[in-house]
């Protein structure tokens, strides 16, 4: 019985020299899912430059008291400042000028960077922590738990979260930790409701029938079976979740209520030069295109990252 | 639908007391005394303590809340401490020009999102597609306090054609408006794309096409319609952080709206003003929520109200 007789299709000449040259299946390398995500992130050159603009932030943020010329803090009363008292435009001794009060802005935005990229980092971690423990319990435990947990989401989106942020910094006073609170309080909700229903999805799978055949205890199979699913998309909400703490934590130091002075943050930076905004415009400009050119690089890594964890595209 | 409305409306009163409950629970686990903040650091203790008995703030917490709820019923929010009026009186005056700002940004990013995300899908890679998708990165990227700063210094410092803020004529009202709704329109554009682009390939669009119809008439009437349906739902979540959100560029505008109200309140540890500022935004989100929802269900038959 020839092989074409069972319903294969078969070339029904002889193998060619192409034929011999290029076997149908070459046995492919073993490829970790990591891996694989890189070769596709790779691909796309925006997101890699984005992420390599990331990397060179995070690298000036952690090496800021080794680079930074001056403590972000000293005052140059008499040589930071012009005969008027005006702060200096950007010159051979201050790279970046200085503020209103002769502080140099290099180093202020240095360490500024520090501190708004751990508040972000920190942020996002509890956020993200957050909406793996709401969505997570939500769509595993279901019924009534997951009822009154989607109650709180609904209730966390329609209430003015601005406003919110407002009495809550007012009432806790502002500090670092205050502010990580605050600007992580309304990221979790979005991503917990998309968790949740990733989750609801992955409890009807095969594998996790086969898990709870097996007597594997719940609480094993949420830990072991169906979280390991969600690192793509938690992976992806992180870094979509960067420029929301970002911008919130610029926006409360801008008003005067995120990280107390001296200490420097973008946003308290932008604040500063407010007053000086007509004769200085680069004491605004400066803090302003960091947390753009930031918020920039979060973006397109998000997205770049989304391409590259579709699981529609694996292998490609 | 009558049953639907009621029962959205209970839903928002539901919603109001659990924020009034949070709020209140909030302001007394918080580690501030508010008759201490607000006479200074230098008071004496008497007149901290006198303080405290006239604002009411030396009874039991329970009594408090019971009287504050029952005033909230009545439409009472309490007296501002820093403004030393009705919290409500002061929302109610102030609320008209946030009202103004919020809707003439709503209808800008829609004039110019809508055509542009049109244009954009039917030229895919053009100019206007390319300058669209790079804006649109830029445009959600950028702090609106930032943007507003950087069109307040070109257009009203160097430029001179704008007022550099302040509230009544329309030419006031054009920077502040532009700031929020030219980042939106870019936005509505790129989300219009790229459901216009979803829609291409459905079976009625290429009916559309082979019955030979311009492909402008199909975009424009065929398409549109269809990929509207989605941007209309985020209207709704929109409309609500335009109304309470706007408070930046309020106040770098010196806008008078509810916003940068919010904002000296919290400056000067007005607590009823906040919490007054809190429920009514709750308000307007709820009420906009319900609008657009009703809304979407008559633009789309699919949607069952129910």
């Amino acid at each position: 019985m020839s092989t074409a007789e069972i319903g294969q299709v078969v070339p029904n000449h002889a193998p060619s020299r192409a034929d011999l040259a290029q076997p149908a299946a070459l046995p492919r390398s073993v490829v970790s899912w990591w891996g694989d995500v890189w070769r596709r992130f790779r691909r796309q050159r925006l997101s890699l430059v984005a992420a390599a603009v990331l990397i060179i932030l995070a690298l000036l943020a952690v090496l800021a008291p080794v680079i930074s010329p001056y403590d972000p803090t000293q005052q140059f009363r008499r040589e930071g400042l012009s005969p008027l008292g005006e702060p200096l435009a950007p010159n051979s001794r201050f790279w970046l000028g200085t503020d209103g009060l002769g502080r140099d802005l290099l180093s202020r935005l240095l360490w500024g960077g520090r501190i708004s990229l751990t508040i972000g980092i920190s942020a996002t971690a509890i956020v993200m922590t957050t909406a793996l423990l709401i969505g997570g319990t939500a769509g595993f435990a279901g019924s009534k738990t997951d009822f009154l947990l989607m109650r709180l989401v609904d209730l966390m989106i329609s209430v003015p979260q601005f406003f919110v942020m407002l009495l809550l910094v007012v009432v806790l006073q502002p500090g670092v930790w205050v502010v990580v609170l605050v600007v992580s309080l309304f990221g979790w909700p979005y991503p917990a409701r998309v968790f949740r229903s990733q989750i609801l999805s992955l409890k009807e799978s095969d594998f996790v029938l086969a898990a709870r055949a097996l007597g594997v205890p719940e609480r094993r199979i949420f830990v072991r079976h169906v979280l390991p699913h969600l690192l793509p998309l938690v992976t992806v909400y992180s870094a979509l979740s960067m420029p929301g703490v970002i911008f919130a934590e610029a926006s409360l130091s801008f008003l005067g209520l995120g990280v107390p002075p001296p200490t420097p943050s973008w946003g308290s930076m932008i604040q500063d030069g407010m007053q000086y905004y007509r004769a200085a415009p680069w004491l605004v400009l400066y803090p302003g295109l960091a947390i753009t050119l930031a918020v920039v690089s979060f973006n397109l890594v998000a997205s770049g990252l989304r391409e590259a964890m579709d699981p529609a595209q694996r292998g490609r | 639908m009558l049953a639907y409305i009621l029962r959205r409306l209970v839903w928002i009163a539901i919603t109001l007391w659990g924020v009034s409950l949070l709020t209140f629970a909030l302001l007394f686990a918080g580690p501030t005394d508010a008759a201490r903040a607000l006479s200074g650091a230098r008071a004496q203790a008497a007149s901290v303590e006198m303080l405290r008995e006239r604002l009411g703030l030396d009874r039991p917490v329970h009594e408090q809340y019971v009287t504050y709820l029952g005033d909230l019923v009545r439409g009472d929010l309490g007296e501002s401490y820093y403004f030393k009026r009705p919290v409500a009186d002061a929302l109610r005056e102030r609320f008209p020009a946030t009202a103004q700002l919020a809707l003439t940004i709503f209808v800008l990013a829609v004039a110019l999102g809508v055509p542009l995300g049109v244009i954009s899908s039917m030229r895919r890679g053009g100019v206007i597609d390319r300058v669209l998708m790079v804006s649109g990165l830029v445009a959600i990227s950028i702090p609106s306090f930032l943007f507003g700063l950087l069109l307040l210094y070109a257009f009203a410092f160097r430029l001179k054609l704008f007022p550099v803020g302040g509230y009544g004529s329309p030419a006031h009202l054009i920077l502040p408006a532009l700031t929020v709704a030219l980042p939106w329109a870019a936005w509505y554009g790129i989300v219009l794309r790229s459901n216009m682009l979803d829609t291409v390939a459905l079976d009625y669009a290429r009916t559309a096409a082979a019955k030979g119809l311009r492909p402008r008439t199909i975009a424009w009437r065929h398409l549109l319609p269809n990929a509207l349906l989605s941007v209309v739902t985020m209207l709704g979540m929109d409309l609500a952080v335009l109304l309470t959100g706007l408070a930046l560029v309020e106040y770098i505008f010196g806008w008078p709206g509810i916003g940068w109200q919010a904002l000296q309140a919290a400056q000067r540890f007005d607590v009823p003003m906040i919490m007054g500022s809190v429920l009514f935004g709750s308000l307007l989100i709820g009420l906009a929520n319900l609008i657009v929802d009703l809304i979407y269900g008559w633009l789309d038959p699919r949607v069952r109200i129910s």
